[in-house]
């Protein structure tokens, strides 16, 4: 496998066990150095890329953690409320439960405001400790994205239930 | 055996001294001394715990143009822990080999 490709999945799967950016780089830039040195296949030569991630951040969780389960659920619930908000206060109706539709949107404003927060803590760039410069990397979506991408689903989802009551 | 591999990993460490290693040599010293041929993906995950546990330390040499290499240098405390598990080492094997010498014909 090309050495930017497996590099590319190892930075998902990192990012998706929580690894810092910091201590990402250091494993990205070993794996790096290493293929160059042998000159092997890095699959051969690290395992598939989740594996590897697993044997090198063992500590760190993956999809199932606990404290991945509480973002996943964050961005699902951000998601419909903004969508249920969204859609009751053009209809004019109230929103699931009988919460009032701009209570509903304020929540969805409230819940979206903490979740960008709380990302835009995490340093997201990844450093090369070899340059101390950003590291170009085959694309990966960081964690937001791919919690954005879960509130796009859930939003999907609030107004498909909507339409078809 | 992965604690064998760790030592024996450290021993090569310690023995590059103050200049230290670095990941593809300890590779070959391990093929050389006859202990088989060791993937980066076992190798780097035993020196990161090795670091983590205060045995070894890293830095990167070059790099800015040159090749990066992370190089790797045995610790204080990582010799007092490397002499220790050898002692405890040939303790263990001189045991063991008086034990099988006793029921082995050979």
């Amino acid at each position: 496998m090309n050495t930017s490709k497996y590099t590319g999945d190892l930075l998902v799967a990192l990012r998706l066990r929580d690894v810092p950016s910091e201590r990402i780089g250091q494993i990205i830039a070993e794996v790096e150095s290493h293929v160059a040195d042998t000159g092997e296949d890095p699959q051969t030569a690290f395992g598939k890329a989740r594996e590897y991630a697993k044997a090198v951040a063992p500590s760190r969780g993956d999809w199932t953690s606990p404290g991945m389960l509480v973002r996943i659920v964050w961005g699902a619930a951000t998601g419909w409320a903004l969508a249920d908000g969204t859609i009751s206060l053009i209809l004019g109706e109230e929103a699931v439960f009988g919460i009032r539709a701009w209570i509903m949107l304020a929540l969805g404003v409230l819940l979206a405001g903490v979740m960008i927060a709380v990302l835009s803590r995490d340093k997201d760039v990844v450093v090369d400790p070899r340059s101390g410069k950003p590291m170009t990397l085959a694309t990966a979506p960081a964690i937001g994205v791919v919690l954005a991408s879960l509130a796009g689903i859930a939003v999907i989802v609030a107004l498909v239930l909507r339409f078809v009551e | 055996m992965r604690g064998v591999l760790s030592q024996s990993i450290l021993a090569v460490v310690a023995h590059a001294g103050v200049d230290g290693t670095y990941g593809y040599a300890i590779a070959q010293r391990l093929e050389i001394e006859g202990l088989g041929k060791i993937k980066g993906g076992t190798l780097y995950p035993i020196l990161n715990r090795l670091e983590e546990d205060g045995n070894v330390t890293s830095w990167w040499v070059g790099g800015k143009g040159g090749p990066g290499r992370k190089t790797f240098a045995i610790t204080a405390s990582g010799r007092t822990h490397l002499d220790h598990r050898t002692t405890q080492w040939k303790r263990f094997t001189e045991r063991t080999t008086a034990l099988m010498t006793q029921g082995s014909t050979k």
